[in-house]
């Protein structure tokens, strides 16, 4: 693999030597161990006094710690998931703003065959409430693949990698408004400041990954309404929040050495470092002083793992133009396929990729359904696909879970002539990778594509797959906070088995 | 009145009721034995289906929603939304509705049955429900309740507070304050001793932290070291306390209470005006020391104390800002379900409200009793009746004096205006009455109707009379009641102000002057009908409909909630309101600029408007002169006219009931007599250019209206319980009272208004116990880095118990004791020898008590996010004490993004004011702040986490604010009088650390300094010097 993860440095020189990093300079290490370093080193690892305090602080939830598994003063640690998990890492390729199913995976020939006459059922409120009629679909439906799999010809390339994905079409949501519905899908609650299912998934298994945070989003320019907190690690220490990365020299927030020159930087760190060690030798050891003394560390590493990361020159052409890197149209998104793909390459837990600016309101066409779609299907086919394929020609797609989907679907009928409003009653994601049972439709819409009829889905349901696919029981990953022992799926979900291999 | 009745009926309720009474009729119809055919279709059809797809949820095992579809008498008992079907009615039963996946509910829940399967059920209604002789006969529905409410008010935080005397213990030399006493007992009975005092140095640096948030100065820090007297600590605490910075230290712990933020988050993070009035009042109550159960009293209940505790520097009320508390919650512009919205706003306010004050949590609530706690459904839904009784608005909050000598003054001259009109008039029609009143009664023969002129019909919405009865009115512009008929305005004629009559009952916001600003709000009535008409004209100012609570009116669908005043010829406009049907609403007329509006009427139908106009015509007056002949018809007329104006002549100010046709008359008659002697008008005209002359003056003296976010009582109104959470499924209607746990239910329920003011009191009576005690378990958790209950929030079941129970009880004694003075419990709590200790770590001590739960040391503390950019600013010099006023913008990073990002970035060092003075915008909260553990202010956040992320390193390594202050930390540096490299760094250590450097650190620091090119003063190596110590962990973690 191209980009060899660090493991996380100790203070112990002989352990730290094995991953030598070419970018890490030796100077900034530790000198020789104190004896309370010893004494807590030897017995359980790092800060295990620390863990023990913790574990026994019930104010804090019972099962946030585990003393068995997991160094709580490097929450990132990864620790042992519940089961075995058929994933170690999440991609979320989040379709903000919520495109059609009806355009896309959920072909309705009854659109067709009612095209601009009412609709022959009760129509439910909607956000702009400027109900038209039928509109049926400006695109084709072909069968693909072994599965023979029907999807639109909005997505050609996606559709080529149909026999990889699990479609669910029968979705729903509890929300018809954007923001809303964006903290559901990220955190299970419609609500602002719960925590983001990245953190849920970094907080319960930590990362694979110690130079990068566990939960990334890569942000290509369209924050999603609701904002960053849909990222957010909520009551979650902050440890689990989602990290941003940008494009551009700076992708992440104070990731630019301030000091002119690498050496200026270690000189001063290097200050730091011995003057944090003489207090420590002089006033006690705490662990709290001492985990934060640790973190610079990592700190400092990621200052050169990220820019490595978001360097692609080491990439072949055939990948790159594999990704659409060879295009204006898809380059942007291509490049944060390709980036999410690194990541994973490098243990990063989760990662989410946001939609880029296309000069429109995302897959929210409200008005000029045929254009805005066609814009946003043209930005993001290839690399999605470019991403299914690669992942899988390196063999991480059998451990990597890919999600595809928005907050909600839309209508079937019109919203004005050419538009459609939100639906959060019926509509399509689709999941691909690890553990996942490749060609397979799960659920179905009534006639008219509006609500889910059979089998059903919730936002939740979708939660409790991706933690199961993950090894993880969504009931038992709890942090207890206000007086609950709260979970990503509140009190509902249940894992999709039928789409499982 | 139809639209307002008192109580709230709502559709479903009605049906739900209506289904249960019709149920039991035809229960007892079908009592007779079905025939052998429909048990035979009951047996082979129906009774599969129910066991295939409904018994899962709905049988012996388990009874969702208390509902069981396993016997007949389940199936007409119903569940918590009452009976599921009425027998031979699928219409009306709610099983089909379900089936059919209606509105309420969708079952099975994964996928709808099979239309068969529908249609078989269906017919089983239509059949008048038969059941099979196997059914299991009296069998009933529902689960059983296994909520003991006394069994659960055993739980210890409601049991009524103890005064346990501090114990006697060995060691009273080590006793500094009764507290120590508690704590040195239960060390004692663990067989350890505590920790060695801190050093002075370290307990300076510590308390100081503690209590202003910012370090000691080196000044301070000499002052103390030289003052060997016994109470030198004391002093120290005394000047703390003192200290304006200590209220706005610990205001900000009080803002993570109640989720504070200016801006509303959602999609666009639209601003919340005025919201840092609120932390402005937190900041000087906390520095007056407000004794806290008036704190508390202010804060649920502010706008209903009189009178109001005043600012002592501007006179403007103080009580009423706390009452904002409640509204600086998240909120959407366009929920699609606005009801649902309105109920989860008053979820986030019932949780804040508990959490904070009473360390529970209520909310759980919302749709079941309570898991664990003393806490029923009924118990949130009486708490939720306070806030449906309660509005948010825009408080008027300067001193009523302040405008007092204006407005009377403006009165005197509307008196002095009224006179002159009044003389014009009698110039104008006396000597030429009887000639102008023929001209008028000749000049009206239409034989037109009598209609009913202006009194209100049944379906309007009327003003009041006198006063403003149950509309309220804020702010000065609307005066004390609306304007009478025969009241003068000002009115716009052929592009001029001319002086008029008001010629109907008006709402009017320019009655004296344009220059006021106020909102009229209407009493909460229920949507009826399809449309609302308003009869209106003014100059600027709007109309808002209120729906359900929703303030932040927007596009897309709630645009035609608000509209502007339109022009000032009186006219109709129309609201189409089909969408609400059902809907509670209030109206609110704003005035907020230099212009007027005014309401004449507000009519509810499903057409167009009334068709009589709103002003009285004069011919529907005149005619309702009846009289036999067309000859006798005009003498009656003229002689009505006459005798009108002979009476208002006499007597102008007195009251009539039929002003409206006076005024008419009146007008009339004036008109008449200008059109051929336009003099007296001049005349008058002159005299009133003397008049508005003053007027401008006057005007002149007017300013701005202060404004703050703040609760009003609204129309009272009782919540009724939601069924399972679903504001679609009303149970029972719950009077408005506090928690039964706590002694609910032995008050009468308020019997006008909100009744929040009762409420408040109740809260903090001596026999509520949960109060005191949450307030002193805050402030020990803020000194000591852990609660007595560590679960700051939460005193419930799931909660953790006390530590030190009778500490606790102790403390909340002593709060009361000391008339609720914070600072005194401050003093009680920083003057004991257990916070004096030292925070070092002692490996036996550590072994037997790992958690420190028995207070053997100090803890170490990481400072929050906001100390530690306080800290830099302090210590570079930089930091700007102001205190007060709006808030300073974030500075926009451009990792910042997203649909509500301010156009501007406020500048890098906030301007250089304390963090608690910069704007917490939901959407944009500072991602310094936020490595730093900042919560996010969505709920009761008591105990801040203390993470370890990269991004804190990152941010103190590279972020630019840090790097800017180093630079003029240093340049304050190399400017000082410490000429010698050595004397700067040991200044620089005093100011960051408290402490000098020890020969170690010394000589590392000047070997980094070392001038390369031989300038001992080079401000790039002091300043790289000074980035390092902000970024040694002694300058963020306390010991």
């Amino acid at each position: 693999m191209s980009g060899k993860c660090l493991t996380y440095k100790t203070n112990n020189q002989q352990l730290a030597t094995n991953n030598h990093s070419p970018m890490h300079c030796g100077r900034f290490q530790s000198g020789s161990l104190s004896r309370r370093e010893m004494l807590v080193r030897s017995a359980n690892g790092f800060g295990a006094m620390a863990l023990a305090a913790l574990a026994t602080d019930p104010a804090y939830g019972a099962t946030v710690v585990d003393p068995d598994k997991a160094a709580r003063l490097n929450p990132l640690a990864p620790h042992a998931p519940h089961f075995t998990p058929r994933a170690k890492s999440v991609i979320f390729l989040f379709m903000d703003g919520g495109p059609s199913h009806l355009d896309t995976f959920d072909p309705k020939p009854r659109l067709d065959r009612e095209h601009g006459e009412p609709i022959k059922m009760k129509v439910q409120p909607t956000q702009f409430d400027n109900v038209g009629k039928v509109l049926k679909s400006p695109w084709a439906f072909r069968h693909h693949g072994q599965s023979g799999i029907p999807v639109s010809d909005l997505l050609p390339h996606i559709a080529e990698c149909v026999d990889d994905l699990a479609i669910v079409r029968s979705m729903t949501s509890n929300f018809s408004e954007h923001t809303n519905a964006n903290y559901f899908i990220h955190s299970g609650s419609g609500q602002q400041g719960r925590p983001s299912v990245g953190a849920w998934t970094t907080y319960g298994l930590g990362s694979e990954c110690q130079n990068l945070p566990g939960f990334v989003v890569l942000n290509s320019g369209m924050i999603p309404p609701g904002g960053w907190d849909c990222f957010a690690s909520g009551f979650l220490p902050a440890t689990f929040q989602g990290s941003s990365f940008a494009g551009g020299k700076s992708p992440v927030a104070d990731l630019a050495r301030s000091e002119a020159t690498a050496a200026a930087q270690l000189r001063k760190l290097d200050l730091v470092r011995s003057l944090d060690r003489h207090t420590v030798a002089k006033q006690g050891a705490d662990d709290k002083l001492e985990s934060a003394i640790a973190n610079y560390e990592l700190a400092y590493r990621m200052q050169t793992a990220v820019p490595d990361l978001m360097d692609l020159a080491g990439e072949s052409a055939a990948t790159q133009a594999l990704y659409g890197l060879d295009d204006p149209k898809t380059e942007h998104y291509g490049r944060q396929c390709l980036v999410a793909r690194r990541l994973v390459e490098r243990g990063v837990r989760f990662v989410e990729v946001l939609p880029q600016n296309l000069g429109h309101d995302r897959w929210d066409q409200h008005s000029k359904l045929k254009e805005g779609h066609e814009a946003n299907a043209q930005a993001t086919d290839k690399p999605v696909a470019g991403l299914l394929k690669d992942l899988k020609s390196r063999g991480l797609l059998d451990e990597t879970l890919v999600v595809w989907g928005g907050e909600f679907g839309r209508t079937p009928m019109a919203q004005g002539s050419d538009g459609r409003d939100h639906n959060p009653f019926g509509f399509t994601i689709w999941m691909a990778g690890g553990g996942i049972k490749g060609g397979t439709v799960y659920g179905a819409t009534d006639d008219y594509g509006y609500f889910a009829v059979e089998n059903k889905c919730q936002i939740h349901d979708l939660h409790a797959t991706m933690l199961h696919l993950l090894g993880m029981d969504h009931k038992r990953l709890t942090y207890r906070f206000g007086g609950r022992d709260m979970r990503l799926t509140d009190v509902h979900g249940e894992v999709i088995h039928d789409i499982l291999t | 009145m139809p639209p307002f009745a008192g109580s709230r009926p709502r559709f479903a309720a009605l049906a739900s009721v209506m289904l249960l009474s019709l149920a039991q009729t035809a229960w007892a119809q079908a009592d007779a034995a079905p025939s052998a055919a429909d048990v035979e279709f009951f047996e082979k059809q129906v009774r599969p289906i129910l066991a295939a797809r409904c018994h899962e949820c709905h049988g012996a095992q388990k009874q969702k929603a208390s509902l069981r579809l396993d016997s007949r008498a389940g199936v007409l008992a119903g569940g918590d939304s009452g009976a599921a079907v009425v027998p031979g009615k699928p219409e009306e039963s709610l099983l089909v509705d379900a089936i059919r996946y209606g509105d309420t509910y969708q079952m099975p829940p994964k996928s709808q049955l099979p239309a068969a399967e529908i249609a078989t059920l269906v017919s089983w209604v239509e059949r008048g429900l038969p059941w099979g002789p196997d059914a299991p006969a009296g069998e009933t529905a529902g689960a059983v309740d296994g909520f003991d409410l006394q069994k659960r008010r055993g739980h210890w935080s409601f049991q009524p507070i103890m005064d346990p005397a501090p114990p006697d213990v060995a060691d009273v030399a080590w006793v500094k304050t009764p507290v120590d006493r508690f704590i040195l007992q239960k060390l004692a009975a663990a067989g350890l001793s505590p920790a060695p005092p801190a050093e002075r140095r370290a307990l300076l640096r510590r308390v100081t932290y503690d209590l202003t948030g910012l370090p000691p100065t080196p000044e301070e820090l000499a002052e103390f070291l030289a003052d060997d007297s016994n109470d030198a600590y004391g002093r120290v605490v005394d000047r703390l306390l003192a200290s304006p910075r200590y209220g706005e230290r610990w205001a900000r712990h009080w803002l993570d209470l109640v989720r504070y933020a200016e801006t509303y988050g959602h999609e666009f993070d639209v601003d919340l005006p005025n919201a840092y009035r609120y932390r402005d009042y937190v900041i000087r109550a906390l520095n007056d020391d407000l004794p806290f159960d008036q704190f508390v009293v202010e804060h649920v209940a502010g706008d209903l104390v009189t009178p109001p505790r005043r600012n002592p520097a501007d006179g403007t009320n103080e009580s009423i800002l706390a009452t904002g508390s409640f509204l600086l919650g998240e909120a959407k512009h366009s929920p699609v379900d606005v009801r649902q919205d309105e109920a989860d706003r008053v979820d986030n306010q019932i949780d804040v409200f508990a959490k904070t004050f009473l360390g529970l949590t209520v909310s759980c609530a919302r749709c079941h009793d309570h898991k664990f706690d003393a806490i029923t459904t009924k118990d949130y839904y009486a708490l939720a009746g306070y806030l449906q009784s309660s509005r948010y608005q825009q408080a008027f909050i300067d001193p009523p004096e302040q405008m007092a000598g204006t407005l009377a003054a403006l009165d005197a001259l509307q008196i002095e205006r009224r006179a002159a009109y009044v003389e014009f008039a009698r110039e104008v029609i006396e000597s030429r009455l009887a000639e102008l009143s023929a001209k008028l009664a000749a000049g009206s023969t239409t034989n037109a109707a009598p209609t009913t002129g202006s009194p209100a019909a049944a379906n309007e919405l009327s003003l009041p009379g006198d006063g403003w009865g149950d509309w309220s009115a804020t702010g000065a512009a609307f005066g004390t009641h609306p304007l009478r008929p025969l009241d003068l305005v000002s009115r716009q004629r052929d592009g001029r102000d001319v002086l008029a009559f008001a010629g109907v009952a008006t709402a009017h916001s320019g009655q004296q002057t344009n220059r006021l600003h106020g909102v009229l709000r209407s009493p909460t009535f229920e949507i009826s009908s399809t449309k609302i008409h308003y009869r209106l004209h003014g100059t600027g100012g709007r109309v808002r409909l209120i729906l359900d609570g929703l303030q932040l009116i927007q596009d897309p669908i709630y645009g035609g909630l608000r509209f502007d005043a339109g022009g000032p010829s009186p006219h109709w406009h129309t609201q189409d309101v089909s969408k609400w049907v059902g809907h509670r609403a209030y109206l609110e007329v704003i005035d907020d600029g230099d212009g007027y509006i005014a309401l004449e009427r507000v009519a509810f139908s499903d057409d167009a408007p009334p068709s009589d106009s709103a002003s009285v015509e004069l011919a529907a007056v005149l005619s309702r002169t009846g009289a036999d002949s067309p000859e006798t018809a005009a003498e009656a007329r003229a002689a009505r006219c006459r005798e009108v104006a002979k009476a208002w002549l006499a007597a102008p100010d007195a009251r009539h009931a039929d002003e409206p046709e006076r005024a008419a008359i009146i007008s009339a008659l004036l008109t008449a007599a200008m059109t051929d002697d336009a003099a007296p008008a001049a005349r008058l005209n002159e005299r009133l250019a003397d008049i508005d002359n003053r007027q401008r003056d006057l005007e002149k003296q007017i300013t701005p209206p202060r404004q703050a976010v703040a609760l009003a009582d609204g129309t009272a109104e009782n919540e009724r319980v939601f069924i399972r959470g679903n504001p679609k499924t009303l149970g029972d209607e719950v009077p408005r009272r506090l928690l039964e746990a706590l002694g609910g239910t032995r008050h009468a329920p308020p019997d006008e208004g909100s009744g929040r003011l009762e409420l408040a009191r109740q809260l903090v009576a001596p026999d509520n116990p949960l109060v005191s005690r949450v307030i002193v378990n805050r402030l020990w958790h803020h000194h000591f880095g852990a609660g007595i209950v560590r679960s700051v929030d939460d005193f419930g079941v799931m909660g953790q118990p006390p530590t030190h129970p009778e500490l606790l009880d102790y403390l909340a004694r002593e709060l009361v004791r000391n008339g609720w003075s914070l600072k005194s419990l401050h003093r009680l709590l920083v003057l004991s020898n257990t916070y004096q200790m030292s925070s070092r770590p002692r490996p036996e001590a550590l072994l037997a008590d790992p958690t420190n739960k028995l207070w053997h040391r100090m803890s170490v503390r990481r400072l929050e996010a906001e100390a530690i950019r306080d800290a830099m600013l302090a210590v570079s010099g930089e930091l700007n004490e102001t205190m007060y006023g709006p808030s300073v913008m974030p500075y926009l990073t451009e990792h910042m993004t997203g649909r509500g990002r301010p156009k501007d970035s406020g500048p890098l060092d906030g301007g250089r004011r304390r963090s608690v003075y910069l704007a917490v915008r939901r959407n944009f909260l500072s991602p310094l702040f936020q490595a730093f553990d900042y919560p996010t202010p969505f709920t009761t956040i008591g105990r801040r986490g203390s993470s370890n992320v990269p991004a804190q390193a990152l941010a103190l390594m590279n972020n630019p604010l840090v790097v800017d202050q180093s630079r003029r930390w240093a340049d304050r540096v190399l400017q000082s009088t410490d000429a010698t490299p050595e004397a700067r760094v040991q200044a620089m250590y005093l100011r960051a650390l408290s402490r000098e450097a020890d020969p170690t650190e010394l000589a590392a620091a000047l070997q980094f300094v070392a001038p390369a090119a031989g300038n001992p003063a080079d401000p790039a190596a002091w300043s790289e010097l000074a980035h390092v110590i902000y970024n040694l962990k002694e300058f963020i973690f306390i010991p």
